[in-house]
């Protein structure tokens, strides 16, 4: 594949900095080893230069959509405005719509971009961009690295505090659901934003692997709320990797729903506590099920002294899914004082299916506290026949349990998104999907 | 008219009821005395319908209606309720939504106000509501519990299995308040208990029926009770 990089970041009048920067990368694709928590993917067989796999159906108006996603996005209760956002009808970088918009954010402290333009606008990114997952790695980021064809900037500024949740996914100005699209995300010093990535329904989209990754920096004193959610066709293989670095007292919050994960998802996220009193916090969800297959890996590293991590993981299997969380929560030296908490669990529905937990501390600072608990069951018979003596038939009695068991981690989740998410939890307790 | 008619139940291949013969009518009493494992949870298990108790022979007819075949969670909607023994613990599942979505499905209104104050009159604070099903519960709480399911699912037939075993004395107040609250309604009540204390409580007449060995063996009215209290089984 050597010479593509330069050719596509040439096409894109890219920065040579940065060419140079894809060039390295590719030549390294065939060196770097797979990670090792997830399943592979032949990249030779995907076309970095961005043209699609996957045969869809011209979608010019609500009109032509197949009716099997109609049908899906019924079952999911999705409101029919949403839908073209979902099926990206909506060109947001032509629209005037976004111009507004984005004149809207400045006046609040919030730059949005392409990331394209805005690694040509601002030099100093270069000391960002890139540089929480260096392409050495992995193979994943070493082929994003080289390739990556589209992306957005967030830019925070300074003291902003903005009160409704910003939506990356439906902001990605260029190349919109790219094959190998970035964002890079910077909260500085004291801001506060939520960010929203993804949304409750599958995208219709044009490529069969999706190589994506985030870089967030949260600067001292910020506070980053991070919303995840994917439910991805399941003709896709995606591999999202993300990494955040939290400066002294920053906070990051993420809570991620895995509602379909396509043939295979890989995702995973490293979060690093820099600075003194940083905070770190993953709540995660995942609905694996028909022959869907998920590795789900979530690692936070306490730097600093007097920072916490905690994890929390709740996976629901049904049919022949296979899922496995990999956690892990390290402190080193200097992390005096810090204290980290790992809780996996899982539930699986019915028999075909498995969940396998790899919940990890490592300590090396002896005033750092590191637990962790993990369990793997079913829903109880009891449970069940207690409901059902109450007048819940089996199927909501499961319905039930399930939203039960869920809750702690759905209750960070915005309640606009609730009741999509409680729909689909009671679509696989009842075996509708 | 709530009827069980020669009734014989298996636990797997096992025989445990013989032959169990009852008929209770609106507002009655019907009170089930018997020694540890003589089929008394048996009996309210194969009556509310639990899969794990198998019918050989034999009926359940609810208001001219055979309910012997029809799932657990349909006997409850006919207006069959069953306080458990043993209430079982659901770590993730509040106590609250619960509620709500058994009325719904009872066709009782999900008012939040009306579930608070029964529960206030069964001695247990909102906080309950809050927590988890059952969980972390003491024994009589969860007693408790069961009946104000009763007072507000208002079953046309319940079946109290032990609800005063386990409980101090105030609970067994609220306990009793509870049955003959739900009698005066004219729910017919069967009770499970062991103990004729409960029974001083009971403000009207009441029949007995005593089960040994996963057969009725004797049958009268409350001063039967006083005799098994007195005497035990021993016959
Ligand atoms: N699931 C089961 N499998 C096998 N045997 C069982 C099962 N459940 C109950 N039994 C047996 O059936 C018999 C009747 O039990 P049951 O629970 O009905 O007694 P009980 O009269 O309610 O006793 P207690 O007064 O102690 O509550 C006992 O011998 C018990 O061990
Ligand atoms: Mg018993």
């Amino acid at each position: 594949m050597k010479g593509i990089a330069r050719k596509l970041g040439e096409s894109r009048g890219e920065p040579e900095w940065l060419i140079e920067l894809r060039e390295e990368a590719e030549s390294y694709i065939s060196k770097a080893p797979f990670p090792l928590e997830i399943k592979p993917l032949e990249l030779e067989t995907y076309d970095p230069m961005g043209k699609g796999d996957v045969e869809l159906p011209e979608i010019k108006s609500l009109d032509d959509i197949p009716d099997n996603i109609r049908e899906m996005l019924i079952k999911m209760g999705v409101p029919e405005y949403e839908w073209q956002k979902i099926l990206g009808l909506i060109q947001v970088d032509t629209s005037s719509q976004v111009t507004s918009f984005k004149e809207y954010f400045e006046k609040q402290g919030v730059v949005v971009m392409s990331l394209l333009d805005a690694l040509k606008t601002y030099d100093w990114l270069q000391d960002y961009a890139f540089r929480l997952m260096p392409y050495k790695t992995n193979k994943f980021a070493a082929y994003h690295t080289a390739y990556w064809n589209g992306g957005i900037f967030m830019w925070i500024k300074e003291g902003a505090k903005i009160a409704y949740p910003l939506h990356t996914y439906f902001l990605i100005t260029e190349g919109a659901l790219a094959q190998a699209d970035h964002a890079l995300i910077i909260a500085d010093k004291g801001a506060e934003a939520t960010f929203v990535e993804g949304c409750t329904a599958p995208p219709l989209v044009r490529f069969s692997a999706h190589i994506g990754a985030t870089e967030v920096y949260v600067k001292k004193n910020a506070k980053v709320k991070g919303i995840v959610l994917q439910n991805w066709p399941e003709y896709v293989n995606t591999r999202p990797y993300t990494n955040v670095q939290v400066e002294e007292g920053g906070e990051i919050e993420v809570a991620v729903a895995i509602l379909g994960t396509g043939k295979s998802a890989g995702r995973y996220e490293e979060i690093h506590l820099k600075g003194k009193g940083a905070k770190a916090t993953v709540h995660s969800i995942s609905f694996v099920k028909r022959e869907e297959y998920l590795d789900d890996v979530i690692k936070i590293y306490l730097e600093a002294e007097e920072t916490s991590g905690l994890i929390q993981t709740k996976g629901v299997i049904r049919d022949k899914g296979i899922s496995n969380s990999y956690t892990h929560i390290e402190s080193d030296q200097g992390a005096c004082f810090s204290k980290g908490h790992i809780e996996c669990s899982g539930i699986l529905l019915n028999s075909g299916g498995a969940h396998t937990t790899y919940p990890g501390v490592k300590s090396i600072s002896p005033s750092s506290e590191l637990t962790h608990e993990a369990y793997v069951g079913k829903i109880s018979e009891d449970s069940l026949s207690y409901l059902m003596a109450r007048g819940l038939s089996e199927e909501e009695a499961m319905a039930l349990l399930v939203k039960g068991y869920i809750e702690p981690v759905t209750k960070h989740i915005p309640f606009e998104y609730l009741k999509e998410i409680n729909r689909i939890a009671e679509l696989v307790a009842k075996g509708g999907f | 008219m709530f009827e069980v008619k020669n009734l014989h139940v298996s636990i797997g291949e096992t025989r445990k009821l013989r032959d169990i013969n009852l008929n209770v009518k609106p507002g009655e009493l019907h009170v089930i005395m018997g020694p540890n494992g003589s089929g008394k949870t048996t009996l309210a298990m194969a009556l509310i319908g639990h899969p794990r108790y198998k019918i050989d022979t034999g009926k359940i007819i609810l208001n001219g209606e055979d309910i012997t075949g029809i799932p657990m969670h349909e006997r409850t909607r006919k207006g069959l309720f069953l306080s458990f023994q043993h209430p079982v613990e659901i770590d993730s599942l509040r106590y609250l939504t619960f509620l709500l979505e058994a009325l719904k499905k009872n066709g009782k209104s999900p008012d939040v106000e009306w579930i608070k104050r029964v529960f206030e009159k069964m001695g247990l604070s909102e906080e309950f509501l809050q927590r988890n099903v059952n969980s972390g519960f003491s024994g009589g709480e969860k007693k408790r519990a069961e009946l104000a399911q009763m007072l507000l699912l208002s079953p046309k037939y319940a079946i109290l299995d032990e609800p005063d075993t386990g409980v101090d004395v105030d609970s067994m107040k609220f306990i009793a308040g509870a049955i003959n609250e739900s009698l005066s309604r004219g729910t017919g009540i069967i009770l499970i208990t062991h103990y004729a204390r409960i029974l001083n409580e009971i403000g009207k007449g009441f029949h007995v029926h005593i089960l040994a060995g996963g057969e009725i063996k004797a049958e009268g009215g409350p001063e039967l009770a006083e005799k098994v209290e007195k005497q035990g089984f021993g016959e």
